[in-house]
């Protein structure tokens, strides 16, 4: 928990990309996440990867970014890499490294899941990445005031998901709280088996849960008192957030991962298959 | 009150993961067995930081915190919990049973506490945070100032010797904050020693007798109450109105010594005594 505040506090840092537009960094988040799905070829995949380091370094995060992965990486990618090959089907001109009755496991096995693997790794350093150099508020605000103007849906849905992050790191503090307020009460809520600890943790929910709820009145009833009208199609807000030229370069970063996606698939050296 | 000390803390540095200053500075400080101390500075000085490593919440960064013999990095709050009983403001980041009993049983369970030893010392503590009789009712149904008194009570009920209550008035009344100080006062002369951190100058007059100030996560003013308060430009510089009752016998009175603390009354015996005015 800790860690995840900290991660939304680097957002609010200052460098090239964080004071990138929020909207366009989300589109290029997006196209991050479409890129491990249309190609499976592990260079490319690495390329995009360090390419995303690479940039991390420049905005300043790359330390928190380190910090953050290198717990993530080898549990997320663990699995896939360790348990993949034994399901990869099997065929008698593979090369195996261990078969047995029903359990195989060969070298094209694992190149495929390690494949599998990179396709995480990019998602979620591009994820990290977007998380780190996009302050949630600004993300909220800049979503909201497009989708009113461009795409004329209500305010209450943005305000919604802002409101949500805008008390994450409310959260977070009560979260924090509770559980040292539940510590001095002697509560030993670091030993014990898994199910014992999330035992512990079950009390620690009903005063969350409350803190919550008044939380979510008090915040109705101030917009009730500020005027907040949901049917009020031409509010104005108070920043704006514009594109500029570098907003549509990053976008264009995006795009240019797609299209290379597409002429690799097209070369048919999109898929990991190349190499088995 | 004892000469023996219960909490020292020796140049005690502290700085979050968060932030690049320390929250804590170079804090020394020895508190004795018995004491009523109020921790006082604007917000953000450092004193919940600083409390917080009573119980071992907080682990220093740098320095070291005794309590009881305990070094405080080498156990932890689950263990410092038996003897230092720490309220937190909202009374509500606590509560989570269906009654007052399931409550104020939590802690001493925890501890291990016999069925006897539990049922005895909530009939004690109900009785002197005035509860008694609710030990069935829901606590999320008490008023503010009984669930604080609540919160106090869940912590007594472990028998700690020292008593440490993070703004124990914020959200009161006057009634309601001095009825709670009165019964923190009544913990304090059966022996148990008591750490308040507050704004409330008034309150701190009244029942503090040392009065510790922090300005910028160091400790700038340590000592009696009457001495701290009449400290005039500590207290301006750590943004403190120290109670009019002292802004008025410094004014008045600037030669005298004071060997307590002195509520209005006291001042205007001070006064007809030196002439200043009559009977």
């Amino acid at each position: 928990m800790a860690f995840v505040l900290q991660m939304l506090e680097m957002g609010k840092r200052e460098s090239w990309f964080h004071s990138v537009n929020p909207t366009a960094k989300l589109i290029w988040w997006v196209c991050m996440i479409i890129v491990p799905i249309m190609i499976t070829n592990p260079f490319a995949l690495i390329i995009m990867t360090v390419c995303i380091w690479v940039m991390a370094f420049q905005s300043g995060i790359a330390k928190q970014m380190y910090k953050f992965l290198i717990v993530t990486y080898p549990v997320m990618i663990g699995f896939i890499v360790i348990l993949w090959p034994f399901f990869y089907a099997a065929t008698p001109d593979q090369h195996y490294l261990f078969n047995w009755s029903f359990l195989h496991f060969s070298l094209e096995g694992f190149i495929y899941a390690l494949a599998m693997g990179l396709r995480i790794v990019l998602s979620l350093t591009a994820c990290t990445f977007f998380v780190m150099t996009t302050d949630l508020m600004d993300l909220a605000s800049s979503l909201g005031e497009f989708m009113q103007n461009k795409l004329h849906i209500s305010y209450m849905y943005p305000l919604m998901v802002m409101s949500s992050f805008k008390f994450l790191p409310e959260l977070g503090g009560d979260y924090f709280n509770i559980i040292e307020s539940f510590k001095s009460r002697a509560m030993d809520m670091d030993t014990g088996s898994v199910m014992e600890r999330l035992k512990k943790y079950v009390p620690v929910a009903i005063p969350l849960i409350d803190s919550m709820l008044r939380k979510a009145q008090n915040i109705a009833i101030s917009l009730e008192l500020k005027a907040f009208d949901t049917n009020n199609k031409s509010r104005t807000f108070y920043k704006h957030y514009p594109f500029t030229i570098r907003d549509l370069f990053f976008i264009f970063l995006g795009a240019v991962a797609i299209v290379v996606c597409v002429v690799l698939n097209s070369l048919n050296w999109g898929k990991v298959d190349i190499f088995l | 009150m004892s000469e023996e000390p219960i909490i020292k803390v020796e140049h005690l540095y502290y700085k979050y993961e968060t932030r690049d200053q320390f929250a804590v500075e170079d804090v020394n400080l020895t508190i004795k067995k018995g004491e009523f101390i109020a921790i006082i500075g604007q917000n953000g000085s450092g004193k919940t930081t600083l409390v917080k490593h009573f119980n071992g919440l907080h682990k220093p960064t740098r320095g070291r915190v005794i309590v009881d013999g305990h070094n405080t990095a080498d156990h932890p709050t689950s263990e410092l919990a038996r003897f230092v009983g720490y309220v937190f403001q909202n009374p509500d980041h606590q509560i989570f049973a269906d009654s007052v009993r399931d409550e104020v049983s939590f802690g001493p369970k925890n501890i291990g506490f016999t069925e006897e030893h539990i049922e005895s010392a909530l009939k004690l503590v109900l009785g002197e945070m005035e509860l008694s009789g609710m030990e069935e009712e829901q606590p999320f149904q008490l008023s503010r100032g009984q669930r604080q008194r609540l919160a106090v009570a869940s912590i007594l009920a472990m028998e700690p010797s020292i008593l440490v209550i993070d703004e124990p008035t914020t959200g009161q009344d006057w009634r309601e904050s001095i009825a709670l100080m009165g019964l923190v006062q009544g913990l304090n002369e059966k022996g148990h020693t008591c750490i308040i951190t507050t704004h409330n100058m008034n309150l701190v007059s009244i029942f503090a007798r040392r009065v510790i100030v922090m300005r910028q996560a160091k400790v700038t003013l340590d000592g009696p109450t009457q001495d701290v308060f009449r400290n005039v430009e500590e207290l301006r510089a750590a943004w403190i109105k120290p109670p009019d009752v002292y802004t008025l016998a410094q004014k008045l009175l600037p030669d005298i010594h004071l060997d307590k603390p002195i509520l209005p009354q006291d001042l205007a015996d001070l006064l007809i005594n030196a002439g200043i005015v009559g009977r």
